[in-house]
C-alpha cells in the first residue's frame, strides 16, 4: 500500500508538459537617419521676423514619417507641428528686439518596419539650430532719389529699407488732370522686394506727376515721402483743310515712346461728333479725316495720347484740342437770331453793318461796320441800349433810331451828321422804336399805333401823314414806293397814291432798285413788277425763316426749323434750286452764308 | 486532481481487499508513451493570431505529439482483465515573430489530465507473450493556457489566461503483456476518439467566446496513443485444479 501511494502522486508531479518553442526571426534594417536635415524655408543661417512671424521649414525624411515638430527660442519650446513641410507661427511683439537660439527638432518614426517601429517605440530625431533675430520697430522713411526721363520711358528711384524686417515699399502715383489742374490718385504699387528700389513707370506720358514712396515694414507703415516731377508733352494739334471734305490734324510725338500705347483722335464734348480713331504707331502724327461739319458748326479736335493703362477707368494721358474747325472763316459775333438778322450787306458801300453787343461788364450796344475781305470790323460805335439802325440800300444814309430820336451817322467813319426827333412831325411813340425804313433818297417811312408817316429827312419835312390808322408803312429802296398795309402807294411827285393792293404778307423786299417787290407770304414768295403791278413769278418756299434777298447772287435764301436747312431759291425758278444742312442763324449776304462769329462763300454749296 | 487520487486511492483499497478472493492476479503498471492531439480549434486560434500580428509572424509549434504518462491498476481473470487509470498528457502551440527590437510570441498550452476503466480480451498467447485488445474509457480534464507577450526593445508585456474543459474520449488499443515472475512488460498502440465539450472559463457555465471571431473551442484530443509500460504484480494466485 504504501509504495503504490508514493508512487502515483510522484509520477504525477515529475511528468513533465510540452513547452512551446521555436522562433520566427525577420531580418530588418536597422534604423538609419542618414540623408535627414532640415531646412529653413526663407533663410539659410539667420531668420528675421516680426509681428506672428510664420517660420517656415522643410525637413528631409527620406520617407519617414514624422511624428512631430518641435520649436525652441533658446530652448523654449514655443511650437509642435506634425508635418514634414508646415510652418510654425511666434509670436514676437511679446519679446525684446534682438536675436535668440532657434532650434528646430524633428521627430520621425525608423521607418524599418520593425517591431519596435510598428510599436512607435522606435525614433529617429533630427534637429537644427538657427539664429533668429525679432525687430518690431517702425520703420524709417527712404528717400525718392530720383525721377526722370530714361529712355523713354520714367524712371523713379529710391533708398533701398536697409533693415530685414522689411514687408514691401508702398507707391501711390498721382496723375495730373489737366482739365481739373489737381493730382489725382492714379495708382497704388507695392514692391516686396527690399532690394528693388527702381520703378519705370509706363504709364506715364508726359507732364506732371506726383510720387508717394513709404515703407512698410514690421506690420508699420513709414511716414511718407513725395515728390513731384514736371515734364510738359504739349501735342499742340492743328488742323488744316485738305479739300471740302477732309481735314488734317498734325500733333506731337511725345517723349517717352517706351510709355506710348496709342493717340485716341476724337472731337471735344458738344461737336456733336461722336468719331473717334486710335493710332497705335507713335510716329504716326497725323490724321487726315472727313471733318462731317456743317456750316455754321465747329468742332474742336481732341488728341489724347495714352501711356500703357492699368484699367480702362482710371487712365494717365495728355491731351490738347485743336483749334475749332469750321468751314469758312471767323465772323463778328454780331447780334442775329434764326427769327430776326439785322445784319446787312450793302452792295454799294462794299461793307457789312450789324450790331454787336459792347464790351463790358455793362449791357451795351454798338453799330458795326465789317470789311468783307477781312471780315474784321472796322468800326465799332457805341450807340443807345436797344437802338437800331437804317440804312438805305444806296449806301447813302444811315440812321441810328432810339425812341423819337433818329441820328443821321457818315456810314464810311460814324461821324454823327445830325440829329431829328420825330415826335416834332409825329408826336412822340413814349420811347419805343418807330416802325421805319429809309430810301435812297432820304425818306424816311414811320409808323407806329397812331398812324403812318413819311419824311423827308433832307428837310426834316412832313411829306404825308395817315394818322390814327393802325397800318405800318414800308418804303421801297428808291422812295417811289411805300407799302401801307396791304396796299402800295406810288409817289406822284406831290404824294403817294394807291397803286394796288399786295395782299398780307410777313415782309415785302424791294429788289432791283424797286422794278420788283417780293412779297414774303410765308409758304410763298410772289414776285411782283412794280411797272405792271403783276406777279411774275410765284416761288413756292418751304416753311423758312429769315428770307433774305441777296443783290449780289441775285438769289433768295432762308432757313428752316429744326432740323435746319438752308433753302435757295432763284427769281427764275418756281422751286428750291438747292437745299442743305446747316446750324444756326444763318442769312444770305454778299454772295456768302453768313451768321454771327461765322462767314462761308456760298460756293461751298452753290453751284 | 486530489479527486483523481481519491478514486485510485478507493480502487487500491479494493485491490487489495477483494482481489485476493476473485482474481487471479492483480497487477499495477506504469506507462510512457507517445500522443498525438488533432486541436482543430486550438489551431484556428492560432491562425487567428497570426492574422492579428502586426509584422509578419509564423506558426513554430502546432500542437505536435507528446508524452504521455498513465498508471494503471488491473484485475485479470484468465482471458481478459479490467482496471482503473489515470494519466497525463500534454501539448502545444506558438506563433512567434522576432527582430532585432524584440518579439511577439503567442503561446498556447494545453494539459490533459484523464483518468477512466479499461478492460481487455486475450486474444493470443505468443512466445513474446499475450496479445490483448481492449478499450479505454476516460473522462479528460483539460487546461489551455494562452499567452500573449511582446519583448521590445528590452521592455517586456505579458498577459495570460487559462480555460478549462473536459472531454469523454474511447481509445480502442492492442496490448502485448510479457511477464517475467511478478514484473511484466507490455506495450500497447491505439487511438482514442474524444467528443470535447467547450471550453470555458473556469465556471462550468461559462463558456468562452473569441472576442474576434464570435467563436467557441474545443480541446479536439483525439490521435494516437502509443506507450510501453512495466508493471508488477501486487497478488498472484494459482488457478484452481
Amino acid at each position: 500500500m504504501k509504495p503504490i501511494s508514493v508512487i502515483v502522486p510522484l509520477f504525477l508531479f515529475l511528468s513533465c508538459n510540452y513547452e512551446p518553442d521555436g522562433e520566427f526571426f525577420v531580418v530588418r534594417p536597422r534604423p538609419d537617419g542618414t540623408g535627414m536635415s532640415i531646412e529653413l524655408t526663407d533663410a539659410s543661417d539667420t531668420l528675421f521676423v516680426y509681428g506672428n512671424a510664420e517660420i517656415r521649414f522643410n525637413a528631409i525624411v527620406q520617407n519617414k514619417p514624422v511624428k512631430l515638430v518641435r520649436t525652441y527660442l533658446n530652448n523654449e519650446q514655443f511650437g509642435i507641428h506634425y508635418l514634414t513641410s508646415g510652418s510654425v507661427f511666434l509670436y514676437t511683439l511679446g519679446r525684446n528686439n534682438g536675436c535668440y537660439s532657434l532650434r528646430i527638432e524633428i521627430i520621425t518614426s525608423s521607418g524599418t518596419g520593425s517591431l519596435a517601429d510598428v510599436r512607435e517605440k522606435e525614433e529617429l530625431k533630427v534637429e537644427r539650430t538657427y539664429v533668429l533675430c525679432i525687430d518690431n520697430s517702425k520703420p524709417d522713411p527712404v528717400e525718392i532719389t530720383s525721377i526722370r526721363r530714361s529712355d523713354g520711358t520714367l524712371e523713379l528711384v529710391w533708398e533701398r529699407y536697409p533693415k530685414p524686417n522689411f514687408q514691401k515699399y508702398k507707391i501711390l502715383k498721382y496723375c495730373y488732370n489737366q482739365g481739373y489742374h489737381q493730382f489725382e490718385t492714379h495708382w497704388i504699387k507695392e514692391i516686396t522686394n527690399r532690394q528693388t528700389t527702381t520703378l519705370h513707370d509706363s504709364t506715364f506720358i508726359g507732364g506732371k506727376v506726383k510720387y508717394f514712396l513709404s515703407v512698410i515694414a514690421a506690420n508699420q507703415e513709414s511716414d511718407g515721402v513725395e515728390k513731384e516731377f514736371d515734364d510738359p508733352y504739349d501735342i499742340d494739334v492743328t488742323s488744316e483743310s485738305v479739300d471740302n471734305a477732309n481735314i488734317k490734324l498734325t500733333w506731337r510725338r511725345p517723349a517717352y515712346y517706351k510709355n506710348f500705347t496709342s493717340y485716341l483722335v476724337s472731337f471735344a464734348y458738344g461737336s456733336g461728333d461722336d468719331r473717334s480713331f486710335t493710332v497705335t504707331n507713335i510716329n504716326d502724327t497725323t490724321l487726315t479725316i472727313p471733318h462731317e461739319i456743317i456750316f455754321a458748326q465747329t468742332k474742336s479736335a481732341l488728341v489724347q495720347a495714352y501711356p500703357v493703362r492699368i484699367d480702362n477707368y482710371h487712365p494717365d494721358f495728355v491731351y490738347d484740342y485743336s483749334e475749332d474747325i469750321q468751314l469758312g472763316k471767323n465772323f463778328p459775333w454780331y447780334i442775329a437770331d434764326e427769327y430776326k438778322n439785322e445784319g446787312v450787306y450793302n452792295q454799294q458801300l462794299g461793307k457789312y453793318f450789324a450790331l454787336q453787343y459792347g464790351p463790358g461788364p455793362t449791357l451795351t450796344l454798338e453799330l458795326i461796320r465789317i470789311n468783307p475781305v477781312t471780315n474784321e470790323v472796322e468800326q465799332a460805335y457805341e450807340i443807345p441800349y436797344g437802338s437800331q439802325f437804317l440804312l438805305s440800300d444806296n449806301g447813302q444814309y444811315l440812321y441810328v433810331t432810339h425812341g423819337d430820336n433818329f441820328t443821321r451817322l457818315n456810314p464810311l467813319n460814324f461821324s454823327i451828321i445830325q440829329t431829328y426827333d420825330v415826335s416834332v412831325h409825329c408826336g412822340t411813340n413814349s420811347g419805343y422804336n418807330w416802325i421805319s425804313s429809309i430810301a435812297g433818297n432820304n425818306r424816311l417811312a414811320l409808323s407806329n399805333g397812331h398812324g403812318s408817316f413819311v419824311l423827308d429827312m433832307n428837310n426834316f419835312s412832313l411829306i404825308q401823314q395817315w394818322p390814327l390808322e393802325l397800318k405800318t408803312i414800308q418804303i421801297s429802296a428808291t422812295g417811289t414806293f411805300v407799302v401801307r398795309g396791304n396796299d402800295i402807294l406810288k409817289w406822284n411827285s406831290t404824294q403817294y397814291v394807291a397803286a394796288g393792293t399786295l395782299g398780307s404778307a410777313r415782309q415785302r423786299i424791294f429788289i432791283q432798285n424797286d422794278a420788283k417787290v417780293l412779297i414774303d407770304k410765308v409758304n410763298k414768295v410772289e414776285v411782283v413788277n412794280l411797272s405792271t403791278m403783276a406777279i411774275e413769278r410765284t416761288i413756292t418756299l418751304d416753311g423758312i425763316q429769315n428770307l433774305r434777298y441777296d443783290p449780289v447772287s441775285g438769289l433768295i435764301g432762308g432757313i428752316s426749323d429744326y432740323p435746319r436747312r438752308f433753302y435757295l431759291y432763284s427769281l427764275t425758278d418756281n422751286e428750291k434750286i438747292k437745299d442743305f444742312p446747316v446750324a444756326g442763324a444763318i442769312v444770305l449776304m454778299n454772295n456768302s452764308l453768313v451768321t454771327p462769329g461765322h462767314i462761308l462763300p456760298l460756293s461751298y454749296y452753290y453751284p | 486532481m486530489i479527486r483523481t487520487y481519491l478514486v485510485i486511492a478507493a480502487l487500491m483499497a479494493v485491490t487489495e481487499v477483494d482481489a485476493q478472493r476473485y482474481w487471479q492476479r492483480v497487477d499495477i503498471a506504469l506507462n510512457f508513451g507517445y500522443a498525438t492531439f488533432k486541436m482543430t480549434d486550438l489551431k484556428q486560434m492560432q491562425e487567428e493570431q497570426l492574422s492579428y500580428m502586426p509584422v509578419d509572424a509564423k506558426i513554430t509549434n502546432s500542437f505536435p505529439g507528446y508524452l504521455n504518462y498513465s498508471i494503471d491498476a488491473v484485475f485479470y481473470d484468465s482471458t481478459y482483465f479490467v482496471g482503473v487509470l489515470l494519466g497525463h498528457t500534454s501539448t502545444g502551440g506558438r506563433v512567434n515573430t522576432t527582430d532585432y527590437s524584440g518579439s511577439i510570441t503567442y503561446d498556447q498550452l494545453v494539459t490533459m489530465n484523464y483518468n477512466g476503466l479499461v478492460a481487455a480480451k486475450k486474444i493470443a498467447n505468443t512466445k513474446i507473450g499475450n496479445l490483448f485488445i481492449g478499450t479505454n474509457l476516460m473522462t479528460y480534464f483539460n487546461k489551455a493556457k494562452f499567452e500573449y507577450s511582446e519583448i521590445i526593445l528590452g521592455e517586456s508585456t505579458t498577459s495570460s489566461y487559462t480555460l478549462e474543459s473536459f472531454n469523454v474520449a474511447l481509445g480502442p488499443f492492442l496490448q502485448l503483456h510479457k511477464r517475467i515472475r511478478k514484473i511484466f512488460l507490455k506495450a500497447s498502440a491505439g487511438y482514442e476518439f474524444h467528443i470535447p465539450m467547450e471550453l470555458t472559463t473556469g465556471d462550468p457555465n461559462s463558456v468562452y467566446i473569441s472576442p474576434a471571431s464570435g467563436e467557441t473551442f474545443k480541446v479536439q484530443a483525439d490521435g494516437l496513443r502509443l506507450s510501453i509500460g512495466v508493471g508488477y504484480a501486487l497478488y498472484t494466485r494459482r488457478p484452481k485444479e
